[in-house]
């Protein structure tokens, strides 16, 4: 068991995932997590299968999904002066790039700084507009000759931030969406042990769900044929500017989604695990879209009975995500509740 | 439920029925039972859905075209909405689902809850009279759109609704207009196709032939959302052929340009060649409007493309199924008050009867 | 290749019509596969068997174009866009039925151009009456902007729809080569492409491969007042990384580049920022499978004088049948 949540979070963002090259950091994520699981199953589409089996014949299948992927770019250009232009792969959110710091993932890993034109330089209104990212240039400090033998057109470029405490039990850094959701999921799988499980259960940390489609987690679960899912992801904690019925509050537990789109007696025995268990919790409205992979989840070959568990965070999509590791602790517990529980789906 | 009734009594039971998308376990429960005695089996679907079978002979039938598998489907769902909050005031906060047209809620009736309870409430707006001149032309937005169900705080509502509970308009089931040949109602996109199906499916079963292939009847889930449980019951069914009967917006009132107006009231069915979500198989389509013009019943082509409906799912399931549609033209879609033609639902029960006559063979033994 | 397109032009095939364009496809491809069938869509999947990896290559066979929606009392045509339709490059055009039948598609008097869109058009075939016009043309038929072919300076052509004829004719050229194909091979020409990659899907549904390769056109960035893309005409395939749709597979697209490199296939890196491919629908479907996409780069497209470079398009087929040959992991 990883003894420290924050250390687990910490070593999976630490593994380079920018939607569509999941795949590069195999090694180190099944070295990381593979001793809490029976198996791993590398799935065509990018996505990471971990299984632990009950060790019962014909158990059925639960299916835990948390996406893999992270925001970030793609070069798009290499140009003279050792610059880089670059594409975003997933929703960039532009007012926080400019001086923002990068890593870029060539043949070898370069640091590298987003240019910011300094304000004495601006024209007159520029500081009201953000720039297009098209317009952006990466700086990283080397000629263009050499520059071209290490990086490429295609090469994946990702934020530099890595986790960091902040006071009592938060933590901020990139990509807490959706790492602290794999986290989440990796850790409730593994504190049930085998003899007290009611399913063989499925992690899938899954491919491509920032660059839309959710192909990652479909591919894998068409294959794998869960007889119910629950998908974890983050979602908006309460801040200035966020509030009211559209966000979770941070540190008041995992969020369960009420949609039309997810399965309403699946999530209603979650919130009853919840309440059984003392896992506190809260719940949001997500009418007619969970805004997960959810949405085409329930839609796989027959469809599958799929109920959606948040993690609230603030900031989502900049470098600076801020979660509370009580409420991914306690989105943990309420997996291992669920796994332990027979009567989730009939 | 006896078998006594006829099309138009189960659309208007159905019709009434609580079933927005996503909550639709009333209306399956009630179709299931009326369907029950003219079915061989009932297929399990994890959607909630209603999936019913009847067998075919087995043998290589059909006049034209001999599928192994026929799938037929309607869906349940009518548009709604979602309690996302509670004001301390008890007035409920929502979420429109499927698009719903706010101009068509204020001042509406509506019942909020789920399948087993519901109360009413009202679509509350603020008065006319506080509104500043220059907004009393614009539509509500949904944000300042409340429904009050007549408690006078949170706690009181909350004995009554629950965040995350669907809601959908109250409305009449009508018969109005000349010799009473119109219905308005909530619900009958698509409430008609399925009043439709479970009728075709009793007359069908009692029926002295069978037809060759196997013939599935769907009865779907959450196709006002545009994420639809006929996906994955074609996925399931694995049809070759599926016919998907639909209510499409007749805009066949004055003042609409001609080329606009879709389809007309009264004139049969009005079957589609392609809209937003499919381009439809044209050799079945053309053998659906043959089959039509030689039994002599009424039917028109959808003139106008707009929309989308269950095919867009159903077509691109699997190695691919060829679709077709058969609408009734209804007015004032998505709103509390279609209106739609008794003469057209008929026409199409009939139409559907004809196409799985001819796939007995053609033999006559209709009426 | 360039008869292969020419014969290519001469059949319409507005999505969701692409009979007669397959039937001839099927015909053509009849003698360098082991089967070759037209599914429900009616895709055309040719098969050859092989011992190595299954690989299938998707050019779609549709293009974009117009269907009639009602016939007004004058005797014109009303219609609506199949496809993505620019109205400003198709006013005031030509547009030829599948019956060879001639029409003009004309904005309504009045409308400036920047409020065009389908219900501002109608077409004139010239036709006085409603009834004149409904015994020349159906509701439902479909029609297209005028097919043209013709050369530009050096290696370049002109014309339309180059967009995916070029593509067709990639597969086309490449099957002759398929007798030294040692992977498990299946060419699909597919299906309404244009109104949302539909019949890919269902065809690499029932296909199972494990290497999906759309063979499509992308867009430059070397015309006057283009977006950055560091694509150009002439300088080769396009193997792309990513558009709209899809993130193409890492391990695939690398191995694309590589052969390219080792037989000096002339070839460039996309990265388009708008519009789709079957790629996306060749990695979603069923399980999905490794996806990637050769593209051709095109300019002015959509428009009825689509622009592309021979060398490109030979490059294409070049890459196709090396990909064809190659061991895969």
């Amino acid at each position: 068991m990883h003894s420290d949540i924050k250390e687990l979070i910490g070593s999976l963002v630490s593994i380079m995932s920018v939607s569509g090259q999941e795949e590069r950091g195999r090694d180190a994520l099944v070295s990381l997590v593979s001793p809490y699981f029976d198996e791993y199953i590398p799935d065509p589409s990018g996505t990471h299968v971990f299984v632990k089996r009950c060790g019962k014949a014909d158990a059925p299948r639960l299916l835990l999904d948390a996406h893999f992927d992270e925001i970030g770019m793609l070069v798009s250009d290499i140009t003279e002066g050792g610059f880089l232009r670059v594409v975003p792969v997933g929703g960039l959110d532009r007012r926080i790039l400019p001086a923002a710091e990068v890593l870029i993932y060539g043949r070898q890993t370069l640091y590298g700084v987003i240019g910011a034109v300094p304000p004495h330089l601006q024209k007159a209104g520029d500081h009201k507009t953000t720039p297009e990212i098209g317009d952006l240039l990466i700086d990283t400090g080397y000629d263009e000759d050499v520059l071209r033998t290490l990086v490429d057109i295609g090469t994946p470029v990702g934020f530099y931030e890595k986790t960091a405490s902040l006071l009592g039990s938060r933590i901020c850094g990139r990509s807490m969406d959706n790492k602290a959701c794999c986290a989440a999921a990796i850790l409730g799988a593994s504190m049930v042990p085998r003899e007290e499980m009611a399913w063989d259960v499925y992690v899938t940390l899954s491919a491509r769900e920032e660059a839309g489609l959710s192909s990652g987690c479909s591919a894998a679960a068409y294959r794998i044929c869960p007889d119910a899912a629950i998908v974890t992801d983050v979602t908006f904690a309460a801040a200035p500017g966020v509030g009211g019925d559209e966000s979770g509050k941070m540190g008041a537990g995992p969020v369960l989604s009420l949609s039309a789109v997810t399965d309403r007696r699946l999530t209603r025995r979650l919130l009853e695990l919840c309440t059984a268990a003392e896992i506190p919790c809260q719940t949001c409205v997500d009418a007619c879209d969970t805004g997960t992979n959810a949405t085409m989840l329930s839609l796989v070959g027959e469809g599958i009975p799929t109920a959606v568990v948040s993690v609230p965070i603030t900031s989502m999509h900049t470098y600076n995500e801020t979660a509370d590791t009580a409420d991914i602790e306690h989105a943990a517990a309420l997996f291992a509740a669920a796994i332990r529980d027979g009567g989730l789906y009939q | 439920m006896n078998n006594t009734w006829t099309t138009l009594s189960l659309l208007e039971q159905l019709s009434c029925t609580f079933g927005p998308s996503g909550c639709e376990d009333a209306v399956a429960e009630q179709i299931r039972s009326v369907i029950a005695p003219y079915c061989d089996e009932f297929l399990p679907d994890s959607m909630g859905g209603v999936i019913a079978r009847i067998r075919g002979t087995g043998e290589e039938s059909g006049e034209g075209i001999a599928p192994r598998r026929l799938m037929l489907s309607c869906h349940m769902d009518e548009v709604g909405f979602m309690v996302r909050s509670i004001t301390e005031e008890g007035l409920l906060k929502i979420s429109s689902m499927c698009g719903s047209d706010t101009r068509v809620l204020a001042g509406r009736r509506v019942l909020v809850g789920d399948e087993t309870r519901q109360v009413r409430g009202v679509f509350g707006v603020k008065p006319l009279h506080l509104i500043k001149s220059d907004d009393r032309g614009r539509a509500v937005d949904m944000d300042d759109m409340y429904v009050d169900i007549g408690a006078s705080s949170r706690e009181e509502a909350e004995k009554s609704v629950h965040t995350g509970d669907f809601g959908t308009f109250e409305s009449d089931y009508v018969v109005f207009g000349q010799e009473g040949r119109y219905i308005k109602g909530k619900a009958l996109d698509d409430r008609l196709g399925c009043a439709v199906l479970c009728s075709v499916m009793r007359q069908v079963y009692q029926a002295d032939t069978r037809p060759g292939c196997d013939l599935y009847f769907a009865f779907t889930c959450r196709e006002e959302l545009g994420i639809s449980g006929a996906r994955t019951a074609a996925h399931k069914i694995d049809p070759d052929y599926a016919i998907v009967l639909e209510a499409t917006a007749a805009g066949d009132i004055a003042g609409t340009s001609p080329y606009k107006q879709v389809a007309h009231l009264g004139r049969g069915g009005a079957v589609s060649l392609m809209d937003r979500s499919t381009i439809y198989d044209r050799p079945f389509t053309d053998w659906i409007l043959e089959t039509a013009r030689e039994r002599e019943i009424p039917c028109q082509i959808k003139q106008y493309v707009s929309g989308g409906n269950d095919a867009g799912h159903i077509h691109k399931s699997r190695a691919g199924i060829r679709c077709a549609a058969i609408s009734a033209p209804a007015r004032y879609i998505h709103t509390a008050s279609n209106v739609v033609a008794k003469s057209d639902i008929a026409a199409i029960e009939q139409l559907v009867l004809a196409v799985i006559d001819r796939l007995c063979g053609g033999k006559e033994r209709m009426n | 290749m360039r008869t292969i397109l020419r014969q290519l032009l001469k059949i319409p095939s507005v999505s969701g019509r692409e009979e007669c364009l397959g039937a001839y496809i099927a015909g053509e491809m009849e003698p360098y596969f082991d089967t070759v069938r037209t599914d429900a869509l009616g895709n055309v999947i040719c098969h050859k068997a092989g011992a190595g990896k299954k690989l299938l290559f998707c050019a779609h066979m549709d293009e974009i174009g117009f269907i009639v929606t009602f016939i007004e009392e004058e005797g014109f045509l009303r219609c609506a866009p199949v496809g993505g339709i620019d109205w400003n490059a198709a006013a005031y055009s030509r547009v030829v039925f599948e019956n060879g039948r001639s029409g003009v598609l004309i904005p309504e008097e009045g409308v400036k151009p920047e409020d065009y869109k389908g219900d501002t058009f109608v077409v004139d075939i010239g036709a006085k009456s409603r009834a004149e016009a409904a015994r020349l043309v159906k509701i439902g038929d479909c029609f297209a902007l005028e097919s043209k072919l013709f050369s530009l300076a050096g290696s370049r052509i002109c014309g339309r729809p180059l967009d995916d004829k070029l593509g067709c004719a990639v597969l086309m050229a490449a099957a002759k080569e398929a007798a030294s194909f040692q992977n498990d091979i299946t060419f699909v020409f597919s299906v309404q492409e244009e109104v949302g990659l539909r019949g890919a899907r269902t065809a690499a549904f029932d296909a199972e491969p494990d290497f999906g390769i759309a063979v499509d056109v992308t867009l430059t960035g070397d015309t006057k007042g283009a977006k950055p893309m560091a694509v150009s005409l002439g300088k080769g395939a396009a193997i792309k990384l990513k558009d709209k749709s899809v993130i193409c597979d890492g391990y695939l697209t690398e191995k694309m580049a590589q052969l390219a490199r080792e037989q000096g296939i002339p070839h460039q890196k996309e990265i388009l920022t708008v519009g789709g491919s079957d790629t996306a629908a060749l990695q979603l479907a069923g399980a999905g499978c490794r996806a990637g996409c050769i593209s051709i780069p095109l300019r002015y497209c959509h428009s009825g004088v689509e622009t592309a470079d021979m060398k490109d398009v030979q490059a294409a087929r070049d890459l196709v049948c090396v990909i064809a040959q190659a061991d895969f992991a």
